[in-house]
């Protein structure tokens, strides 16, 4: 990245870095996606997920680190092979004191384009900073798998519209446990479903029972078993028997089967960072299945 | 209640995002170890599976001559994926999924091989759980289609516990008449919501993305019309010749190669009235309306062409006349340009001008809209002397994108108006992935959805129009043009006498 000296330096390194590229460069930027690194240690993480989406949605990319004293910026442009020219994403990375960070991100985004806010750290209704960088946005992304399902159950009461990374995981596999379900014997024992058990991590377990109960209108126990990633997800439709869906080792495919259901394989895709945060920005509406499946997240019977 | 309209409501598939298909089906490839099918069919299928799209329960039979056992049709299949598909071959999935692939070997006329797919079909439904429900793909030359399609019938192939589609390849007969002869075959058998005629054209993301230019955007509407537009240039230039496709290509000509379907079919969606809904009918209906409203191509309003020798992307070419399998005397034509007219309130009096043709400068399909010149420019006579009409150009391929072409000043002492373009490259703003037309169309087929396909009253409407320039170019010689060019001189002198000019793509 080069440094630049101060904020009002940060568009005129840009123009500087798309001018100094004689193979010419195509400004066709979509959003702008504002990333928050809580720790340090976030940071090269976040830049290497907006490098890789910004290969498929030209950004403008700003990611935020608490710091101190006068703020430190730092630019760069990443750019792709698009039909007989090239498109370039662009970064910025401010550090800054924290409570200052906001007034630094409002002269940097692109206007009229959507602003998703990627939040990386704890989640608090009560942290100013995060409600003043979600007053800028349209959407709030975040990842209860880190944050917490309670914290981030609590922040639904900002006015934005939310995407929760964890929700995002779960995916394929609500993919894969609905389609067991499109013939009339299968979703005639989706009537009697009791329980779900799950084998993966504890938001994604309790994101899974809620979407069940939400859809459906019932109640619906969780019997969880604690894994790094999502292993196994099983049905229990009582006297109907058990639908199940299960990853193959440590496969991007798994089996679903159950009574009158043939075991036929699935698709479990692994998305990595870059991909769930890339699908999210796809989003601009609220996702109300997410919001109800994480209301009925809590509701054990 | 047909077993089409019988789709069960799923509480659990509301808001999935991916929008594959859900009803348990079998897929049959008639001429499953085809060209068609080894470069297209085969590679499509396998991308919905790896993409998650196909339904769970799901199984696809290959049919064809060639004699094999599963296995070996699960080899073939595997070899053409890795060939063609655009995705390189996961080998985690390709178990699973291989064990979806099945092979019945028979002939295309033979009522026994045509029952005993019957039985294979139930087999496979016993063991995939596919629930009675198919789709058949004519992967075949169109000769076949009137035979199969009997031969279907014949074995109740037509009449399965669950759903049944078929899908067929174009062309859909080679004049109105035969059209209709191949029309009443297939509707003995089949009802027409079970047929879906692919134009793979229609499939391009490029091509759909018409839809949205046209029907999602406010601030082109307005002057879509003949009072702001002075007519429309479409352009489908190839490069290549006619490769391995001389005996085919002799006996079609570019008029039913290209003009009859995707040339007619991209025109409608550019002209056509909005439709109700993005929905089958809706769309199709407006399609045919926009269709009958145009008049039958004429004799003078239309110049042929043949590709004689020349050099194309810096290499030597031979003549049509020359390539193997083409007669000496050969009169087919390899090029087309015509003026077209719509009579309707929209587009009256604004003609559509439209070339088309093999072995042309490049490989280009665009659809330009030329508006007309301000009624009264209020600058000194220099200061606009370069000034060309505004100018919205759809590039359909390559460099799918939009390109505006408007008056601004240059920067000089004086006041000087130079036209400059303003471009949006599709692959800018969506760099991701784009699917191949087969894959949108065979996930559709297998849906039932019928929006991006072919209803026969629109086949019918196109062979009218394009069947006088057929008949009358049946004798007679065409223009030869030079290969790399942009077709014969008096393509030119058919869009010069109306004070318009070819734009150079």
């Amino acid at each position: 990245m080069t440094e630049v000296s101060d904020l009002d330096r940060v568009e005129p390194a840009l123009a500087e870095l798309r001018g100094g590229d004689h193979r010419g460069s195509v400004r066709a930027t979509t959003l702008n996606l504002v990333g928050f690194c809580e720790a340090e240690a976030h940071v090269e993480r976040a830049q290497d997920a907006i490098t890789r989406i910004g290969g498929s949605r030209p950004l403008r990319a700003i990611v935020l680190l608490p710091g101190e004293g006068h703020p430190k910026v730092a630019v760069s442009s990443s750019c792709w092979a698009a039909a007989d020219s090239e498109v370039c994403s662009e970064q910025v990375l401010i550090s800054a004191s924290r409570n200052a960070l906001p007034s630094a991100v409002v002269p940097l985004l692109i206007s009229d384009l959507p602003v998703f806010l990627w939040w990386q750290g704890a989640v608090d209704m009560d942290d100013e900073v995060l409600v003043e960088l979600v007053e800028l946005s349209d959407r709030l992304i975040v990842d209860s798998d880190h944050a917490g399902i309670d914290a981030v159950e609590k922040i639904t009461l900002l006015p934005r519209a939310l995407s929760d990374l964890a929700w995002g995981r779960t995916a394929p596999w609500r993919e894969a446990v609905a389609g067991m379900f499109d013939t009339a014997g299968p979703l005639e024992s989706l009537g009697h479903l009791v329980g779900v058990e799950v084998a993966g991590p504890k938001a994604q377990a309790s994101l899974i029972a809620g979407w069940l109960r939400s859809r459906l209108h019932r109640q619906v126990g969780l019997d969880h078993t604690d894994r790094s990633v999502l292993h196994r997800v099983s049905l229990n439709c009582g006297s109907s028997g058990s639908f199940t869906v299960e990853r193959d080792g440590r496969l991007s495919v798994g089996t679903a089967e159950g009574p009158g259901l043939p075991a036929h394989p699935v698709v479990l895709r692994h998305d990595q960072i870059a991909g769930l945060v890339g699908g999210e920005i796809y989003r601009m509406g609220v996702d109300h299945v997410y919001e109800q499946a994480l209301a009925a997240a809590h509701e054990e019977p | 209640m047909p077993p089409e309209a019988a789709v069960l409501e799923n509480p659990l598939r509301t808001g999935l995002r991916q929008g594959g298909a859900t009803q348990p089906c079998a897929f049959t490839i008639f001429g499953a170890t085809g060209d068609l099918s080894q470069r297209k069919l085969l590679p499509a299928i396998y991308n919905l599976g790896v993409r998650g799209l196909l339904p769970p329960r799901f199984a696809l039979v290959g049919y064809a001559r060639t004699d094999m056992d599963d296995d070996g049709f699960r080899r073939f299949a595997k070899a053409a994926i890795e060939t063609h598909s655009r995705t390189p071959m996961d080998e985690h999935f390709w178990p699973a999924f291989a064990s979806r692939l099945h092979y019945h070997s028979g002939g295309f006329d033979d009522d026994d091989d045509f029952h005993a797919l019957g039985d294979t079909l139930t087999r496979v439904d016993d063991e995939q759980g596919t629930e009675g429900n198919r789709v058949f793909y004519l992967s075949t030359p169109s000769s076949f289609f009137p035979v199969i399609v009997r031969r279907m019938g014949a074995a109740n192939l037509n009449n399965p516990p669950g759903f049944v589609r078929v899908v067929i390849e174009k062309p859909f007969g080679h004049d109105l008449e035969s059209a209709r002869e191949l029309a009443e075959i297939v509707h003995l058998p089949f009802q027409e919501r079970q047929i879906f005629r692919i134009d793979h054209y229609l499939g391009k993301e490029t091509v759909q993305n018409i839809f949205a230019f046209r029907f999602a955007n406010t601030i082109f509407e307005p002057i879509w019309n003949n009072r702001f537009v002075d007519h429309v240039q479409i352009t489908v230039a190839e490069s290549i010749g006619v490769e391995h496709r001389a005996k085919f290509y002799e006996e079609t000509g570019v008029v039913r190669d290209i003009v009859q379907n995707h040339l007619l079919q991209v025109l409608a969606l550019v002209a056509m009235e909005p439709p109700s809904s993005f929905d089958a009918d809706p769309i199709r209906d407006e399609k045919t309306k926009l269709l009958r409203a145009m008049r039958p191509m004429r004799f003078e309003d239309a110049v042929r062409g043949q590709y004689g020798a020349g050099y194309v992307a810096g290499d030597e070419v031979r003549p049509y006349t020359s390539e193997p399998q083409v007669p000496a005397d050969s009169n087919t034509a390899t090029f087309v340009a015509a003026r077209l007219e719509i009579d309707n309130w929209r587009w009256a009096g604004t003609p559509f001008y439209i070339r088309a043709g093999k072995r042309l400068a490049k490989r280009v399909t665009e659809v330009a809209v030329q508006f007309r010149r301000p009624p009264h420019l209020p600058f000194h006579r220099d200061a606009a002397e370069h000034l060309e009409e505004n100018s919205l150009v759809l590039r359909i391929q390559p460099n799918e994108g939009i390109s505006l072409r408007f008056g601004a000043k240059a920067p000089a002492p004086t006041l000087t108006i130079r036209s400059v373009n303003m471009d949006f490259l599709y692959g800018s703003a969506f760099l991701s992935d784009v699917p191949e037309a087969y894959e949108t169309l065979i996930l559709d087929a297998i849906r039932g959805d019928g929006t991006l396909f072919t209803r026969q009253d629109g086949v019918e409407r196109s062979w009218e129009i394009c069947d006088p320039l057929i008949d009358q170019w049946r004798t007679g010689t065409p223009q030869v043009y030079e290969a790399g060019s942009w077709g014969p001189e008096m393509a030119h002198e058919l869009i010069n006498r109306d004070g318009r000019r070819w734009r150079r793509p």
